[in-house]
């Protein structure tokens, strides 16, 4: 177990795989926080997204870590976390963190950044930009 | 305020989309001090996670039961920088798995307060 730690901790294997659970197991938290936060606790559900971050850094985890950080206020960790998940290979994912990380820093009052992420999240969006882009971007256009 | 922060709020109040910043969910609590046992918030929570598809609630019992290791005393095993490194990865599954075991007995709790109310 001490050399699965050493791997984790150099970056070369997630703190799931060396404690021996499942994929499923970790997508169950993940669900489960997003009926906590729909219960109306997102307090909670920042508990179970950060554990699930801890065991497996996906960008699918970190996305929903960030969108609840927006909704907390807590927009400086939504746009680390949005930037982090960034790094995703897929496109599609990529433009969805892209539309986070802009709306993190519209929050976070860092307007000359968020004309870049719009524009990154557009380029990447192929046909499907995420929901909520082009109304934010006219919006944006208008200024 | 800087003026870039006021620009910032002015343009979010303009754009719709945007959730609404709630300041108070954004105090940060503890995990010992989660307010579970609140029976508005109790009932929520419960018809929300009754509400989980079937195969998550045996995944979740797996998770937990993965995490019943002596995490701590693993850590205090390795090399300081490497130990250093994991810290805030152990704190926070550490707490994950004291908010899943206070999620279970909250079930726990309403099904045995269910079960009395029907006998």
């Amino acid at each position: 177990m001490t050399n699965a730690l050493e791997s984790v901790a150099r970056g070369e294997l997630p703190l799931r795989e060396a404690l021996g659970l499942s994929s499923e197991s970790v997508e169950a938290a993940r669900a489960l926080a997003a009926h906590v936060a729909a219960a109306g606790r997102p307090d909670l559900a920042r508990v179970l997204l950060e554990g699930v971050v801890a065991l497996e850094p996906t960008s699918s985890a970190r996305m929903d870590l960030a969108r609840l950080m927006i909704r907390m206020g807590e927009a400086e960790q939504a746009w680390l976390h949005a930037r982090m998940a960034l790094e995703s290979v897929a496109p599609s994912e990529r433009s969805a963190a892209a539309f986070l990380a802009a709306r993190a820093c519209l929050s976070l009052g860092r307007l000359s950044e968020v004309g870049g992420y719009v524009r990154k999240a557009r380029e990447q969006a192929g046909g499907h930009p995420p929901v909520g882009l082009r109304a934010f971007s006219e919006r944006l256009a208008r200024r | 305020m800087s003026r870039r922060v006021e620009a910032g709020a002015a343009l979010r109040v303009a754009l719709p989309n945007v959730e609404e910043l709630r300041p108070e969910d954004a105090t940060p609590r503890p995990a010992d001090e989660l307010r579970l046992s609140a029976p508005e918030s109790a009932r929520r929570i419960q018809a929300q996670t009754s509400a989980l598809p079937h195969v998550s609630k045996p995944a979740l019992h797996r998770l937990r039961a993965g995490l019943d290791v002596d995490l701590p005393g693993l850590f205090a095993a390795l090399p300081p920088e490497h130990a250093a490194t994991l810290h805030g990865r152990v704190e926070a599954v550490s707490k994950m798995a004291a908010l899943l075991d206070r999620l279970s007995s909250l079930e726990r709790e309403v099904t045995t307060h269910r079960r009395g109310g029907a006998a």
